[in-house]
């Protein structure tokens, strides 16, 4: 291998064009839980970020020991800003789900959630982390570019060639966009599972094979009780030491096409199970959204063709 | 007596949007880690918890209520952990008037009725 192969790799990898149609699929995917983290804030929002919350703004900076972007700096007395705030939030979620100024709509959740982590961090957990960041990629992606209200536009304005025909029944023919932004997104969810699994395997209780059965009895945790699975000590250990190796493979594996669709496959069953049994509201569906950056463009046009067939 | 929200005793439907008191509460305010966190909270619990201008809130005590997780050998069979059997007052806060100084009429009668 020569070094001007690997400068060839680097510019395939990062800077080759693909179709938006991955870029599209996971913004409506990922949106939705975008929307639905906003909503499920809402009803709360002034006891966690109101001017008499349960922690004020002060005793945040005094933890965080720095200022970090927060617009609640701007109105720290006014539960109208806080309302202002969530309502300007959510709208930026449905006009990111729907496809219309979509890199726009990421800057506003962008903003806004850093804002709230940096209001109140202590009722957010790492999902939360992963969606902030992400939306900071996806303020540069072109995810409105493929199944969006944008193009539905555009196609009414009769400037179909400003979308391409992929628009059409074949799903196939769009015109092709960067690819970083979407690398962006793969190795961010790859960094998940990568961080996850070594602090897992930093402890004992992972590498014992019991870490499955401490968790399954957090009371306030549980969803719908696993009777038998959480009670055979073998399975437990089965359980947590193929979380290690799943974990391990999403984000060395994942890179490699002939594992990929079989690795994915087997975490959404993982992360199913985890929803069945533990109320993390959002997180799990928040990483199957996220496996669809993963998918190729070819098989999701393959997916959508049968999808409108089926209509 | 104030009760922090406890997520188990919701239903399937609430504990969705009540999860994120799970998350401040239990996984971190309670712990000693989180001490600069606990006269907020008492200051909350006060002000929620001032009805009558006559009757004011003079102390507020955090108390955590816990039970370790049995190791497998004593707990594999039961699916759920038992009571909760430590009692831990982590905080005594002495309300100052300047805590409440800023609370309407309005707000006392939103106390009383619970509208938070």
């Amino acid at each position: 291998m020569q070094l001007k192969d690997i400068i060839a790799a680097w510019d395939r990898i990062w800077f080759t064009e693909t179709s938006p149609l991955p870029l599209g699929a996971l913004r409506i995917a990922i949106g939705i839980i975008y929307f639905l983290f906003g909503v499920m804030l809402f009803p709360d929002r002034l006891i966690w970020f109101g001017p008499d919350a349960f922690t004020s703004q002060a005793t945040t900076d005094l933890w965080c020991g720095i200022h970090a972007l927060n617009v609640f700096y701007l109105y720290p007395e006014s539960k109208t800003f806080v309302d202002l705030v969530f309502y300007t939030y959510i709208a930026a979620s449905i006009l990111f789900v729907v496809g219309y100024k979509a890199r726009f709509a990421a800057f506003i959740m962008f903003v806004v959630i850093s804002s709230l982590l940096h209001r109140n961090p202590f009722l957010f957990n790492s999902g939360d982390t992963f969606m902030r960041v992400t939306a900071f990629w996806l303020i540069f992606a072109p995810s409105d570019r493929a199944l969006s209200l944008r193009n539905y536009i555009l196609r009414k304005q009769g400037r179909q060639a400003e979308i391409g025909t992929g628009a059409g029944p074949a799903f196939s023919d769009y015109i092709p966009v960067c690819i970083w932004p979407l690398r962006l997104i793969q190795l961010q969810v790859a960094a998940v599972y990568c961080q996850t699994f070594f602090c897992k395997v930093v402890g004992p209780v992972w590498i014992e094979g019991l870490a499955v059965y401490y968790s399954s009895r957090i009371e306030d945790l549980q969803r719908f009780p696993m009777p038998f699975v959480f009670q055979n000590l073998l399975l437990i250990k089965v359980l947590s030491w193929g979380t290690l190796v799943l974990e391990f493979a999403l984000w060395t594996a994942i890179w490699i096409k002939e594992f990929r669709y079989p690795l994915l496959a087997m975490a959404v069953a993982f992360h199913i199970v985890i929803d069945w049994h533990m109320n993390i509201p959002l997180f799990e569906y928040l990483m199957i959204s996220s496996y669809l950056a993963f998918i190729y463009p070819e098989d999701l046009a393959s997916a959508c063709r049968w999808l409108s067939k089926k209509q | 007596m104030w009760l922090y929200p406890r997520v188990e005793r919701y239903n399937l439907f609430e504990r969705m949007f009540k999860e994120r008191y799970r998350k401040f509460g239990d996984d971190n305010t309670v712990w000693p880690k989180f001490r600069l966190l606990w006269a907020d909270l008492a200051i909350y619990i006060a002000r929620r918890n001032y009805f009558d201008r006559d009757n004011p809130p003079e102390t507020v005590t955090l108390i955590r209520m816990s039970r370790h997780i049995d190791p497998p050998e004593i707990g594999l069979h039961k699916l759920l952990n038992g009571p909760h059997n430590e009692v831990d007052p982590f905080l005594t806060y002495n309300v100052r008037a300047d805590d409440l100084s800023n609370l309407t009429d309005a707000d006392l009668i939103d106390n009383a009725r619970g509208r938070h």
